[in-house]
């Protein structure tokens, strides 16, 4: 939902409140912001009044205005036919950027030097049209920005699925005024009405429309809407269609009610509403026919169905310049009937988003008499009275105990003042109830209430207490659990590191590894072709992992996961370079055998590989008394390894006996581009003499950068060489 | 000369540290498929067959051999495991358990999302559990996570299977970050669970261990979790790690 703080504080009074603080007042509230981004036309486009307006000397097709621009009064050329003196025009002054890019300048145009320019509704963004200036209403104020205070913000809300009522600027009014005891403020609905044009209906209601509005209004003319609903629009991205259309939209935002308006001319014999007949179809107005299935919601005339109801209108009864007449409907849909429909047909709209997640059947009525109110007044023409069919659904009573709210929240808030909570937010308090009110579909038990209270006092506000100390109890699970670790443990121990690869297989990696299809358990929704079937294997995760790290000369990697062959299991897969197989902790006999030549190949790994795989149920029998799982209370100072190839390299040094080896290690590490040592080997006597040793480490190379290039990797030895010989008196073996 | 050591990998070492720490709180762990059913994965945890929350979780679907459609899927969250584990005969409330284990959903991967990937669950129940224990107890486990200095906050959120339900926030380094979700465990979900609602109340947590692992170790991208950089997996030590 896209709140524009300019067109919210039309419903509440916002106090002077900051973007930021209203967006954290919502925040707290549950409504999370996901975004918050300026809005709005710069400033320095503003209200003007044509003064006068003269041929140009110059030129046939131009004219001179005199316009007020608040602050004085400028000389602009114009060359729109619709300019006429005493009109309310938007003027950009010079240094404007309009949102086309296009920087306005003070310039002579064929003689006449220009201070600024008149703006049509393109030039500001608001609609393709090009063929004269947007003419302002009389009421507005010269001098003003066009733009509502010129710095304008745009909240994006992900409002939860629970809560359809919040997907409106009444709803969102709503809140906040709930939170700061503020009334907010409904949009106007005054319309006159003209009893005498009835609109032709035969409705009864269906299944999955429990509430139904229909009117018609003739004599519409071809207008454009005022700037500032244009504008609206097109800051929480509505398209502009036809203004018609756009008044529906709009008022969708205000009151979170979609509306259908039909050309009233297309519409032959009574509408109704009713399920779909199988093999009915319909051409909506994205252009494609739809095959409805029985039961599905229709609105049709004599002829068939004319639109999906509260999903997308059809083509054949579609506003458009020619329309005139139009009904206008408005409804409140059964929310999951809305949604099997669209699942079915995979087509989601803005209009069976709002309906899926509950509209507020009352606001039907409200919105309807709004949108056209609205049309009557920027459009002309005459309404009739709304005919309805259904009724409202009944508003459900929950039990309400504070007592009990304070105990499953653990907070103490007076039963008062719990009542003022939740008659801020529309529910009705009596004695041990409340009423909910129609928007609100997720209030249903006293849990929720719990929660009403809890949001609107403050989440901050509810103590922090904790669970009382238990004894811990162990379980089968628990023990499997330990057991697996202890698995784990001993092969770290014993040198082993582990991996954790994806769980899928894709085609070719399937192909790859020479399984037949029948074998596996396949996604029937794969969302990419990386991801097909379920592994059967840990090889192939634990074979990409050798291939990734060609620098590191002796790899012993395990897995311990699930594959599915094709029942779940839990299995225990080892990788290592090599010829040799290995003896495993737990395990009495070796294991291993070597990865085929081609499957090394097509991996690209360059060294012999041996594997083993051990069902991990088997295992757990031979860990008889788990030993404590390791469990790490101090933390991994963490390194994020450069992004380019690093490269290992050994170097092994003599020196006196008595050096610490980490003195050694230090200082190697205090050389650029080393990021990481190990001592690999510490050996004495044999060919050394008595009072020397040998150290030998592993060193990572690596520029954060770049590739190291071979030279610059024997620059860093050079200088490490160099370094060791004047600390520690090192000869280089 | 010494035996070189190997390495837990980073995600088995923040399973590790949280089950650490839960431990002592008198959570054991318990645990449930990874292919599972519809009923358990949505239906028994109060998602409504026609419910919009539905969408919260893209599903990947598994192939029946037979029939058609699939009610068979990989599950979505850890929370399947609540209902699965109140059915075992060792569990009569009141409990505390802990539940690790990888998730899957059907999403497009980028730095911040996975196809595969683990979750941390855990649930409490007994007769007078509140939300205030609630936001104690994940306070307490934020604070012996990733430091006692860390600032925490929460504020309301949606789940189909918690109410009221929580979101936890905790200041790390400039920024506040969502770490988890939470609430008291929905009155129906108990039902499911085969206890009174009126006698029995619990809470339940979850949290992505691979974003604890990617905000705790700073990793850009959660996908080298799983990329197999042994110059990330030879970071993380072992037992008797010095």
């Amino acid at each position: 939902m896209k709140v524009l703080i300019s067109w919210l504080n039309d419903l509440i009074d916002l106090g002077g409140r900051s973007a930021e603080d209203i967006a954290e007042t919502l925040e707290n509230l549950g409504h999370e912001v996901e975004r918050m981004t300026p809005s709005g036309l710069p400033s320095t486009i503003v209200v003007s009044q044509v003064l006068e307006v003269k041929p140009h000397p110059n030129a046939d097709r131009l004219r001179v205005a005199i316009v007020d621009t608040g602050k004085t009064s400028r000389t602009i050329v114009c060359g729109a036919p619709n300019l006429e003196a005493g009109q309310k025009v938007a003027v950009a002054l010079p240094g404007t950027r309009l949102p086309n890019d296009l920087t306005i300048e003070q310039r002579s145009v064929r003689g006449i030097v220009s201070e600024g320019m008149i703006c049509s509704p393109q030039e500001l963004g608001l609609s393709e049209d090009h063929a004269g200036i947007l003419v302002l209403e009389a009421d507005r104020l010269i001098g003003e920005s066009l733009s509502e205070g010129g710095a304008d913000t745009v909240l994006e809300l992900a409002v939860t699925a629970n809560r359809g009522d919040v997907l409106s600027y009444v709803g969102v009014a709503r809140e906040l005024g709930a939170k700061w005891s503020t009334v907010y403020r409904l949009p106007s609905t005054e319309l006159k009405l003209h009893e005498s044009l009835q609109v032709d209906a035969q409705i009864e209601n269906p299944v999955g429309c429990p509430l139904y509005t229909a009117r018609l209004i003739k004599g519409i003319e071809q207008k454009n809407l005022p700037a500032t609903i244009m504008e609206r629009l097109k800051a929480v991205d509505h398209h502009l269609y036809h203004p018609v259309v756009d008044i529906t939209n709009y008022v969708m935002e205000e009151f979170g009610v979609p509306l259908h308006a039909f050309d009233a001319d297309k519409v032959s014999g009574p509408i109704s509403v009713r399920p779909a007949t199988s093999g009915e179809t319909i051409e909506l107005i994205d252009g494609k026919t739809y095959q409805l299935e029985a039961g599905m919601l229709v609105i049709a005339d004599a002829t068939g169905p004319i639109a999906l109801a509260g999903i997308m209108g059809g083509v054949r009864t579609a506003i458009s310049g020619e329309t005139s007449r139009v009904i206008l409907e408005a409804a409140f849909f059964d929310p999951s009937s809305i949604r099997r429909t669209r699942t079915k047909l995979g087509l989601a709209t803005s209009a069976s988003y709002r309906f899926e997640r509950g509209t507020d059947p009352e606001a039907a009525r409200q919105a309807s008499d709004r949108a056209v109110a609205l049309i009557v007044r920027y459009l002309g023409g005459q309404a009739g009275p709304r005919i309805e069919a259904g009724q409202l659904p009944h508003t459900p009573r929950v039990p309400f105990d504070p007592a009990a709210i304070n105990d499953r929240l653990g907070t103490d808030v007076p039963a008062s003042e719990q009542e003022t909570i939740l008659s801020k937010l529309g529910f009705e308090v009596e004695e041990g109830s409340v009423t909910v009110p129609a928007w609100r579909h997720d209030v249903t038990i006293i849990e929720d209430l719990a929660e009403e209270v809890a949001r609107l006092h403050g989440y901050d506000t509810i103590p922090r207490t904790s669970l009382h100390t238990v004894e811990l109890q162990s379980n089968p699970h628990d023990q499997r659990w330990l057991q697996i670790e202890a698995i784990k443990d001993q092969l770290v121990a014993a040198g082993w590191t582990e991996s954790i690869g994806s769980t899928f297989l894709s085609e070719r990696e399937r192909e790859m590894l020479r399984i037949e299809p029948a074998e596996l358990v396949k996604l029937a929704n794969p969302v990419s072709e990386e991801a097909a079937y379920l592994r059967s294997t840990e090889y192939l995760s634990l074979l990409k992992v050798i291939a990734k790290n060609p620098i590191f000369p002796d790899l012993k990697i395990f897995e311990l996961g699930t594959i599915w062959n094709p029942d779940e299991r839990t299995v225990l897969t080892l990788a290592w370079t090599g010829r040799q197989p290995v003896s495993l902790p737990i395990v009495e006999t070796s294991v291993g055998s070597s990865v085929a030549q081609e499957l090394l190949n097509q991996l690209k790994i360059r060294r012999p590989v041996m594997l083993a795989e051990l069902p991990v149920e088997e295992l757990i029998t031979k860990v008889k008394e788990p030993k404590p799982v390791f469990i790490p209370s101090m933390d991994v100072a963490f390194r994020p390894p450069s992004r380019f190839q690093s490269s290992l390299r050994d170097v092994a040094i003599l020196v006196d006996k008595s050096v610490d080896p980490q003195a050694v290690a230090d200082q190697i590490a205090s050389i650029d581009s080393v990021v990481d040592i190990e001592l690999f080997d510490q050996y004495s006597g044999g060919k050394f003499a008595s009072s020397q040793q040998s150290l030998a480490f592993h060193l990572l190379i690596e520029h954060p950068e770049k590739n190291l290039m071979e030279s610059d990797i024997q620059t860093v030895f050079d200088r490490i060489i160099l370094l060791l010989k004047e600390q520690f008196n090192a000869a280089v073996r | 000369m010494h035996q070189a050591q190997g390495h837990l990998h980073p995600l088995t070492w923040t399973i590790r540290r949280s089950v650490g720490i839960f431990r002592s709180m008198g959570f054991s762990i318990a645990s449930g498929p990874e292919l599972e059913t519809q009923a358990y994965n949505f239906d028994r945890l109060n998602f409504g067959s026609d419910h919009p929350a539905r969408d919260m979780q893209d599903t990947l679907w598994v192939n029946r051999s037979t029939g058609s459609g699939s009610d068979r899927l990989m599950r979505t969250h850890t929370s399947p495991v609540q209902i699965r584990a109140m059915e075992e005969a060792w569990t009569t409330p009141p409990v505390r358990l802990v539940v690790p284990g990888r998730v899957f959903r059907n999403e497009r991967t980028d730095a911040t999302h996975l196809i595969d990937f683990y979750q941390f669950e855990g649930f409490a129940i007994d007769k007078e559990i509140t939300f205030a224990d609630l936001l104690g107890t994940l306070e307490h486990f934020a604070k012996e996570f990733f430091g006692q200095a860390t600032p925490v906050r929460f504020r309301p959120s949606y789940f189909p299977f918690t109410e009221p339900s929580l979101e936890m926030l905790a200041k790390l380094g400039d920024r506040w970050l969502e770490l988890m979700g939470a609430g008291m465990i929905h009155p129906n979900v108990i039902r499911e669970m085969g206890l009174d609602p009126k006698i029995w109340r619990g809470f339940a947590f979850g949290f992505g261990v691979d974003r604890f692992a990617a905000v705790r170790y700073g990793f850009g991208d959660v996908r080298q979790l799983y990329q197999g950089d042994y110059r990330i997996l030879k970071q993380f030590p072992g037992v008797g790690a010095r």
